[in-house]
């Protein structure tokens, strides 16, 4: 059963990752660098240096996530990241920003919709990172693909 | 000969019209200009404030004024906003006097005094003349006025648009939307990107 979720979380957590990293990917990152912008959180260079390499990384933890390589390192970074989206989707959301989520591509405001869908997201991989950390999780296990 | 004289005549017709309608700044920069941006905006928003201070008068400077880019303002008053929706119809009568930018300018620059006190049109009439006042506030009575807003706001509730500001840049019928303040370099980059491809 614990074999089978995470699998199921792993799956569902690497296909998400890699999609917002093609919605990015697939328009001009400088599309994405107005939607960073929008967060009013860092200075130029920052958001033009976060514009260039989040979709990469984004789509490397998905495609991790997906062959299951490194879950227990994975599981721990991809729950980094989406905390960090999180709070400064909370923080601006709180502030009562009008802006872009920047969540999957542009174009889509911060909403609480878009909260509760970041939310869920970070208590899944949250719960990812508890059924990766026993022993021997570090690649993609026998049980797994019994269990597959 | 008959196929020559129909798009003169056309052109002709089309130039008398262009002649005798009034000049509105709501729009800037030429109507086949390459890259169009939509500006959907709220005067009493204050990232709308924001982004229009910082951001979109650089580029009605350096970009639209130049030719180079479609500016077009967009009235969408939010709901929440109680004198958002006056503020919009004073701005679309002004535009009619030809001062609808000095009146953008004032409302953006004095926000938060009218939006506590609610002297809508005390401010508005402190960048016009007394005639011009009195013009503008029967305009912003006038149904017309209040037609053009509402076109605005429908179009906007078309596009799905929830919050302000959002921005549309359009080129070659592709159209890309941001939501919320942008700073001028970034949205600069952007804007020479599409320019040069």
């Amino acid at each position: 059963m614990r074999a089978m979720l995470r699998v199921a979380l792993r799956l569902v957590l690497g296909a998400v990752f890699v999609y917002a990293a093609y919605t990015k990917l697939r328009q001009s990152w400088l599309l994405f660098a107005l939607s960073i912008d929008s967060y009013q959180l860092l200075p130029e260079w920052g958001v033009l240096a976060l514009a260039r390499t989040l979709p990469w990384i984004e789509l490397a933890l998905g495609l991790l996530l997906v062959t299951g390589w490194l879950l227990r390192y994975t599981s721990v970074a991809a729950a980094i990241v989406l905390a960090g989206f999180f709070s400064v989707m909370l923080l601006s959301y709180a502030r009562g920003a009008g802006i872009d989520c920047g969540c999957f591509g542009v174009g889509e405001a911060l909403s609480a919709k878009t909260l509760i869908r970041d939310g869920a997201l970070l208590l899944s991989v949250c719960i990812l990172v508890w059924l990766s950390r026993s022993r021997g999780h570090s690649g993609p296990q026998t049980t797994e693909r019994v269990a597959d | 000969m008959r196929r020559s004289v129909i798009p003169l005549a056309l052109a002709f017709l089309t130039a008398t019209l262009l002649a005798q309608a009034p000049t509105s700044t709501r729009a800037v920069g030429p109507i086949i200009a390459k890259v169009t941006v939509d500006v959907y905006s709220d005067f009493q928003c204050p990232h709308c404030k924001v982004l229009d201070e910082q951001t979109l008068s650089r580029v009605r400077q350096d970009y639209a004024a130049k030719g180079l880019i479609r500016l077009v303002h967009h009235d969408f008053p939010l709901p929440m906003h109680p004198y958002a929706k006056q503020a919009a119809l004073l701005a679309a009568a002004a535009d009619k006097v030809g001062k609808f930018e000095q009146v953008s300018e004032v409302l953006f620059k004095q926000q938060d005094s009218w939006a506590a006190s609610g002297k809508v049109e005390e401010t508005v009439d402190s960048v016009l003349t007394p005639a011009e006042a009195k013009r503008v506030h029967a305009l912003a009575a006038d149904p017309a006025t209040a037609a053009i807003v509402q076109r605005d706001v429908d179009l906007g509730t078309r596009l799905n648009i929830t919050s302000t500001p959002t921005v549309i840049i359009t080129k070659n019928l592709k159209s890309d939307r941001v939501v919320g303040s942008v700073t001028y370099p970034v949205l600069k980059r952007y804007l020479d990107q599409l320019l040069a491809n």
